[in-house]
């Protein structure tokens, strides 16, 4: 996804419509020779996404063992068999390695309990990660809030946990299919004095283009949220905010039809659409981390 | 460290390590139960016997923005952003930068 958004946006963008259609699909891995932790997290969830709708999902292994290996961990072969029903929360794969769990709330608990097991892989022993938390709660709140503009706390949110033990680093894939970012900024707010908000917001719209509105957006600059509180939509700013202050490194957004790579500040347009929003991150040695919290 | 003579304490780790979401039904442990359960009691106790509230951030796993500004901002909205900022100090050694975010967080609630 992080490495080459275009045509993972674009194959998403195939499935979307396939799911749309209702239409039986097969994934044909077997060429595949490049596919890291965040595209498995994504072919995992669609997958989900497919069978919880009872759309018949099928898929067969790469000729690359090692990637067929980064497959079989995430849990996708042992779930294509069976049904998955719509359930609120699922976990999958192997805790330590590729991990992935989802649901609709906001879970303060996974937190902690990723945060353990994170700081175990990066030092050795457990530390306390305030940003890692922080990032956590802004996505899943986010989800719960704004990824379906006609129900809150209706869209599942994906999260894989990724544990490289050899450079000692933990690789974090978030992923929701709800509206994403933009298509939410777009929808009506619920308050009439919102008016002149939404408006100065179409200007920079059309003056400056998604990429500059995600910048904007993630800066703090633009300020906007579309539950009519003005007090709320202090998420993405917040995202930010921990990267600044080094407590999370490499942080990546995808929503819409934008791609950003946000520590070195790159902001592109993509050509495809993900219906949703991609956020990737890591955490290494070099984080800032202070002593483990005790209950 | 407990209640003092001129001010009273409320730590937040004495609630929950994993502080949530804003609203209850967002998730477990969240920004309005904090305040609602845990801290109006104690700040209109501070208020009406002009004493400081001291409350301790220290000690859980992190914060969501959402959590601070219900607690901070949702303070400010039903008793006035001044009687907040005059009776409410922070105590944040291990996160010193979040005493900028609340106080905006107050000053900014309407």
């Amino acid at each position: 996804m992080i490495e080459n958004p275009e045509e993972t946006v674009k194959f998403i963008d195939k499935l979307d419509k396939l799911f749309n259609d209702r239409e039986k699909t097969f994934v044909n891995l077997e060429k595949v020779v490049n596919l890291d932790y965040s595209a498995v997290t994504v072919l995992v969830s669609v997958m989900f996404i497919f069978k919880a709708k009872g759309i018949k999902f099928n898929g067969n292994f790469p000729k690359n063992q090692e990637l067929g290996r980064l497959l079989v961990d995430s849990g996708f072969f042992r779930y294509l068999s069976r049904s998955v029903g719509d359930k609120v929360d699922y976990t999958l794969g192997k805790p330590n390695q590729i991990f992935t769990r989802a649901n609709k709330k906001v879970n303060s608990a996974l937190s902690y309990l990723v945060m353990a097991e994170s700081s175990r892989t990066i030092w050795g022993s457990e530390r306390t990660c305030k940003g890692l938390h922080r990032i956590l709660i802004e996505l899943m709140q986010n989800t719960h809030n704004h990824a379906n503009s006609e129900e809150e706390g209706s869209t599942h949110w994906w999260l894989s946990v990724n544990h490289d033990k050899q450079n000692k680093k933990v690789s974090f894939v978030f992923v929701d299919y709800g509206i994403g970012i933009f298509e939410s900024l777009k929808k009506k707010p619920k308050a009439e004095k919102w008016a002149n908000r939404i408006e100065k917001l179409k200007q920079f719209f059309s003056s400056h283009g998604n990429p500059e509105l995600l910048r904007a957006l993630l800066e703090g600059e633009v300020h906007m949220t579309v539950t009519g509180q003005h007090f709320r939509g202090k998420g993405l700013p917040g995202i930010k905010q921990v990267l600044e202050r080094n407590q999370i490194s490499n942080l990546h957004v995808i929503s819409n039809d934008v791609f950003a790579n946000v520590e070195k500040s790159q902001y592109i347009t993509l050509k495809s659409t993900l219906n949703g929003t991609f956020v990737y991150w890591e955490l290494n040695q070099t984080n800032e981390n202070l002593p483990w919290v005790t209950m | 460290m407990g209640d003092n003579v001129g001010q009273l304490l409320l730590s937040v780790k004495d609630f929950t390590i994993t502080p949530g979401p804003r609203y209850k039904d967002e998730g477990s442990f969240s920004g309005i139960e904090f305040r609602e359960n845990f801290m109006i009691s104690k700040f209109e106790n501070a208020l009406n016997n002009n004493l400081k509230l001291y409350v301790n951030l220290d000690g859980t796993i992190g914060y969501g923005t959402s959590w601070l500004e219900e607690v901070f901002g949702g303070l400010a909205r039903d008793y006035g952003i001044n009687n907040v900022l005059k009776t409410i100090k922070l105590i944040t050694e291990e996160e010193p930068y979040l005493e900028d975010d609340i106080i905006g967080y107050i000053k900014d609630a309407k």
